[in-house]
């Protein structure tokens, strides 16, 4: 039957009064461009996680097992028992409303189940009906919610619409971490196999070959000699770029997407120039072939599993201690989980920069630092001969990566290496940098082209604020530290701000670095002539 | 004369028109919305803001279609990625003639005359199509920038397999 036709003004309109649901009812839609694929059995079943099998979100029926409601309600019982945060967590909040308007989803889509307060309620009215007297008494009253399908269908749509970010922590009185609810929510969902396939799959790849991408040995060094080659070709100088070297001082861990990702590639170049420049004693490994950990999205047994093979192959190599690529949630794990999940690390050393002297305290129990400290440790001790004007043709901004941001504070450094390697750097607005930084909304492993319409709505609050110095100050370069963000913001970038690349630190730092005998430079590190070289390279 | 009374009557004019396009939002979000005003806490609703008076301001003075369209896809940009359909994202446009028969009704009913009236909701009308070419365009954009995010995963793959046509690269 036809549907009715309704008139012209009447067809696009939108219901303006107030829903008539309350946030209580969990259904959802499921829009193309708005939520991530299930994960594939291959790699469930390689992960030996339990109920693997073909499922989609947009399926009527998920497939649950037929004890669902046990499984969830005991795998929540368990996680009470043993995260006294997560119990506390569902406890102490007083619905303040202070992190309500500080998610970047809630804030590009006006989604109401986006403010942090309501995305935790979700589990939190399961566990009040399940697990408090009141809720157990009262029920809704009490505001209680009985476990149903419709609300683990609802918990999937909004945990997979966190990044984990933290953002709304920072301004949580409490100190509530919502990125920690959402893990929780996640880890109850991957128990009925409700896995995604962006986190799964990366995550079986790194547990057989070391990273995300499934690189096997001799793939990775394909890429390293590709890379000595390209660099070489830059330079003029070929640099040794060890791998399993045993006995070397220092084991080099980088992101995978760095010596295969663009733009992470052109910083890759770079760590390579600045290694050799300095005469690092280091080594790359082929097992320990990735620093990002998507185990961390996926559940603490997995996160565990996953960042495991550092310490193995530290172990195995004889390294004193552990240096770490750009790279963002990896230190997350590094700084708040890895002591308590699989350290500490006592067989290494704390860190000591060989060339400085600097003795990294902070890193006394993990022994492993980011490779924004270590080089802002040598500008700082004047190791380095830098040509800032080898990066006129930028002029940047930096975008804090919510985990080296929030979870380590890295702060100071970047931008001391910023202010050291270029002439024209600006800052954002201050409510959308450091500790405030907006997401790049694409984290925590949402940042898959089936989510797409979703990450350009989380990611408009930075692109907003790179717009803001785009037109201010004629900013074209959105400069960052985390493997994520170099292959989200290109796309969030086109989008919202055209005009703006995306580029690595330590890309900068290889284009103003100046080498002992290196050829005269007419490219920088993505083989693009120098400002004042162009003729050179045309000829 | 039609035009007085829109430019006496601008600021309460926009303001219902905003009201109307921010009602649209669930209703737990439209304080936020509308009240925020920190550019950058509140992307959406600054944006729906003052894009609008520069719409309205622009649509009085009759101007030509590139001082309109830099806001409308401001506006359709946002409203593209949203939880909306086609319809619903540019449908805003004609809200602008209910803002503006409410503020008669309320203002200036007799001093308006009707062909004034009508000739200036054509222009909203043509407003509409300017909205739905610049939806489409960002559906166009999404695509498209899909597909270079595609490309740029395998880019150096393909260099290192010496498949590195530079057509491959080219955006059109």
């Amino acid at each position: 039957m036809a549907e009715k036709i309704l008139p012209p003004e009447e067809l696009g309109r939108v219901d303006y009064s107030p829903p008539k649901k309350s946030w209580m009812d969990p259904k959802v839609e499921f829009r193309k461009g708005t939520f991530n694929y299930g994960a594939v059995p291959s790699s469930t079943s390689y992960l030996d996680l339990p109920f693997s099998r073909k499922w989609q979100p947009t399926d009527d029926d998920w497939q649950l097992p037929d004890n669902w409601k046990e499984i969830i309600l005991n795998g929540l019982k368990d996680r009470l028992k043993k995260y006294r945060s997560l119990k506390v967590f569902m406890d102490i909040c007083v619905r303040c409303g202070a992190c309500a308007d500080k998610c970047h989803f809630y804030i590009g889509s006006g989604d109401p189940k986006n403010m942090p307060v309501l995305r935790a309620e979700l589990l939190r009215s399961v566990y009040r009906n399940d697990f408090t007297t009141a809720g157990k008494l009262l029920g809704k009253l009490a505001g209680g919610r009985k476990l149903t399908k419709e609300i683990i269908k609802e918990w999937f749509y909004y945990f997979y619409q966190c990044t984990e970010c933290r953002r709304c922590s920072v301004f949580c009185p409490y100190g509530i971490d919502t990125a920690e609810i959402t893990m929780m929510g996640r880890e109850l969902l991957n128990l009925l196999g409700l896995d995604i396939d962006w986190i799964t799959t990366p995550a079986a790849n790194c547990f057989r070959t070391g990273n995300h991408l499934g690189i096997q040995p001799h793939g990775f060094k394909d890429s390293v000699e590709f890379a000595v080659d390209d660099l070489e070709e830059i330079t003029g100088i070929r640099v040794e770029a060890p791998i399993n070297k045993k006995g070397a001082e220092v084991l080099f861990i980088v992101p995978s997407a760095d010596y295969f990702g663009d733009p992470h590639y052109f910083g890759f170049l770079g760590y390579l120039a600045l290694l050799h420049e300095i005469g690092l004693d280091y080594t790359f490994s082929t097992f320990a072939s990735e620093g990002g950990n998507f185990g961390l999205f996926h559940s603490a047994e997995m996160m565990k599993r996953l960042n495991a093979k550092m310490y193995m192959e530290a172990k195995r190599l004889g390294v004193k201690w552990i240096l770490g690529g750009e790279c963002g949630h990896m230190w997350r794990v590094i700084h708040q989980y890895m002591d308590t999940v699989n350290g500490p690390a006592d067989f290494l050393e704390v860190p000591v920069s060989p060339i400085t002297g600097t003795r990294f305290e902070h890193a006394a129990s993990t022994k492993m630092i980011h490779i924004a400290e270590f080089t802002a440790d040598l500008i700082k001790h004047g190791k380095l001969n830098l040509d800032k004007s080898r990066n006129d043709q930028w002029r940047v901004t930096f975008h804090d990566s919510c985990n080296p941001a929030r979870a380590m504070g890295l702060l100071e450094e970047p931008r001391f290496i910023l202010n050291s390697v270029c002439n024209h750097f600006y800052e954002m607005p201050e409510n959308t940098i450091r500790e405030q930084t907006f997401c790049c909304g694409s984290g925590a492993g949402l940042g898959t082209d089936e989510n797409f319409e979703m990450r350009m709505r989380g990611g408009l609050p930075r692109a907003n604020a790179v717009k803001y110095v785009q037109e201010q100050h004629d900013v074209n370069m959105l400069c960052c530290i985390c493997a994520i963000d170099k292959a989200t913001l290109p796309p969030l970038m086109d989008y919202w701000v055209p005009g703006i690349q995306v580029g690595a630190l330590h890309e900068l730092v290889g284009n103003a670095l100046v080498m002992k005998g290196e050829k005269e430079r007419v490219t920088d590190m993505r083989s693009n002539p120098l400002p004042g070289k162009e003729v050179t390279v045309d000829a | 004369m039609l035009t007085e009374f829109l430019q006496r009557e601008q600021a309460a004019i926009v303001d219902t028109w905003v009201d109307l396009i921010i009602s649209g939002y669930p209703a737990q979000s439209s304080h936020f919305l509308k009240e925020e005003s920190d550019r950058f806490r509140n992307p959406v609703g600054f944006t729906i803001g003052s894009e609008a008076n520069k719409l309205f301001a622009a649509l009085v003075d009759n101007n030509d279609e590139s001082r309109l369209r830099a806001s409308i896809d401001s506006i359709i940009k946002i409203r593209t990625v949203q939880d909306f359909t086609a319809a619903q994202a540019v449908h805003f446009i004609f809200l602008l003639k209910d803002a503006l028969r409410k503020t008669l009704s309320e203002k200036g009913k007799e001093e308006v005359p009707i062909d004034e009236l009508l000739a200036f909701e054509s222009r909203v009308d043509r407003l509409a199509l300017l909205a739905f070419d610049s939806y489409m365009h960002c559906r166009d954009r999404i695509n498209e920038i899909r597909i270079q995010e595609m490309k740029r995963k395998s880019r150096f793959l393909l260099k290192r397999l010496h498949i590195q046509e530079e057509s491959i690269w080219q955006e059109g």
